[in-house]
């Protein structure tokens, strides 16, 4: 395949190419080699991939062509070749979990979420880069070394989940899954340009992923646009009998609603919050994300926010004590393969007294109630800047200043991880390009269960600012 | 931050074979936001909430 072609392949959107495999347009083995010759002309200078499976991805798309040609289109995803964050498990194959301690550990069950997108056709392209065990916004990685951003090379992708939102926006993948427990979904994908979505906690099963916070963590899509998640989504939520935590709520078409109208949507925001932002660049880019909403009929709603530093703070104290409790016995016995950064913040989890724990645990009901009377009985959804700083050079990431590396996270998170410890779906949205040519992203927060929502604001959205795919480097 | 969330804990990351400064460190970051949980909890945590309410909450302020 001449390079052109697989370019033009691998720029159509999740659902476009889906289609034109199911109509007999395009072979699933065709789209799976654009992917392939993107992978190889990117994937070394972005370092997104830690496994790239090109005999068995391109068996699986010989075998979705097979199909199609008796007429059989197995699902929603046939065809469509997707590679996720390497901490979702297949059994019998590695998943690293982006650690030198698991970088032979193979797995003897899969995740539900990835048996899910088989079951609905999608063909597997490998296992994608992503901060240690999970653990940091800026993706910087110990072991495997930072995801670059696809816009600037001298940048990360922003983490956790560096690879999933470096290798769709470079068109590597048409999507990919990603993990959330404080921004590891919504903070790449800002930084990267693409959509990513955080979904209610429970609904979608966790079963067969690494964990880092059971209260906390959530699995979610990165996509190029919101229909492109609305699809994954839509493939991976519901009920799960491995996973008793996951919700027995059904699950909607995601897609059915995504019909471009915006108008009357009531959309709670302080602009005071986003004037303050000292980046110029960003302000100027959540500035004009506002007036496109309000300029299609949303209803901006002026309000001030609710204390997020100390839902932050919150967020914290139970992510810490369960990371520090999962990772425990490795930190006695193993100390030394951990990365500084992410070995200082797990031994931050062993100081808190139980009862801090609990009582940030105990919480959670109380001021979920608060929030969503205070915030969703007078709008529809929240506004938020996704990260109110620039996107980190790689040089910054690495500092071996461990305060230092903190300091930037934490710089990086002041309006990510209340969503986590309040269990609320939110969607981070591409708002364009600051200054330095870096992207720029918002979020919208929902009641619980509310995906459809955000995903039918983010479509209309993208269709108001017309922000069809761009090529990146 | 009380003793009992400073001088307890430090000598307990030895077991860990973490060094002083090390440990010291680690702990002056968690200061401000135990003690920021605690003052919110004795301010309004009550014996009716407990960490299973939550999940009972996320159903019931969905959209309806």
């Amino acid at each position: 395949m001449i390079e052109d072609q697989a370019d033009t392949l691998a720029d159509l959107g999740l659902c476009e190419v889906a289609k034109a495999i199911a109509r007999r347009n395009v072979t699933s083995v065709a789209v799976t080699e654009a992917c392939l010759a993107r992978i190889g002309q990117m994937a070394d200078r972005l370092n997104c991939f830690l496994a790239v499976e090109k005999d068995a991805a391109l068996a699986q798309a010989a075998q979705a062509d097979a199909a199609v040609a008796r007429g059989q289109v197995v699902g929603p995803l046939h065809g469509v070749p997707l590679a996720h964050k390497d901490l979702f498990y297949r059994a019998g194959r590695v998943v690293t979990c982006g650690s030198r301690i698991r970088r032979d550990f193979v797995p003897t069950i899969t995740a539900t979420v990835i048996d899910r997108l088989e079951q609905a056709g999608a063909v597997t392209l490998g296992a994608l880069n992503l901060a240690e065990f999970a653990m940091g916004p800026t993706g910087w990685n110990e072991h495997f070394g930072p995801t670059r951003n696809p816009w600037s090379v001298d940048h990360v992708s922003g983490g956790s989940s560096s690879g999933s939102a470096a290798a769709v926006a470079a068109r590597c993948v048409f999507g990919s899954l990603g993990t959330d427990t404080g921004g590891s979904i919504r903070v790449p994908a800002a930084f990267c340009g693409v959509v990513g979505l955080k979904p209610t906690q429970g609904r979608v099963s966790r079963y067969g992923v690494m964990p880092l916070a059971h209260s906390l963590d959530c699995v979610g899509p990165l996509a190029r646009s919101a229909r492109d998640c609305a699809r994954l989504l839509s493939a991976i939520a519901g009920p799960d009998p491995f996973d008793p935590t996951a919700s027995p709520q059904g699950v909607p078409d995601y897609e059915r609603e995504l019909d471009g109208n915006i108008r009357g949507l009531r959309v709670m925001v302080s602009r005071t919050l986003v004037e303050e932002i000292g980046d110029a660049g960003i302000r100027q880019m959540l500035t004009r994300s506002l007036d496109v909403l309000r300029d299609h009929g949303v209803v901006l709603i002026e309000a001030a926010m609710p204390d997020l530093a100390l839902l932050n703070t919150l967020n914290a104290v139970v992510f810490l004590c369960e990371a520090a409790t999962l990772h425990g016995k490795w930190l006695r016995e193993r100390r030394e393969e951990y990365g500084p950064q992410v070995r200082e913040r797990l031994l931050a989890g062993l100081l808190y007294p139980a009862t801090r724990y609990l009582e940030a645990l105990s919480l959670r009901g109380k001021l979920l109630e608060e929030f969503v009377s205070r915030v969703f009985g007078a709008a529809d959804l929240l506004y938020l800047p996704a990260v109110p700083a620039g996107v980190p050079t790689v040089a910054e990431a690495s500092t071996r200043d461990v305060e230092a590396a903190l300091i930037l996270n934490a710089r990086l998170t002041p309006f990510t991880p209340f969503s986590n410890y309040l269990g609320l779906p939110t969607i981070a949205i591409p708002a364009g390009f600051a200054q330095d040519g870096l992207p720029v992203g918002f979020q919208l927060i929902g009641r619980p269960f509310a995906e459809a929502l955000l995903l039918k604001a983010a479509d209309g959205y993208e269709r108001a600012v017309d922000s069809g795919p761009k090529m990146c480097v | 931050m009380d003793k009992n969330d400073l001088e307890v804990p430090v000598p307990y990351l030895r077991d860990f074979c973490v060094g002083p400064e090390e440990a010291e460190r680690v702990a002056k970051g968690v200061q401000s936001a135990g003690n920021r949980v605690r003052a919110l909890a004795a301010d309004r945590l009550t014996f009716e909430d407990e960490p299973a309410a939550f999940g009972r909450v996320l159903e019931r302020t969905r959209l309806p």
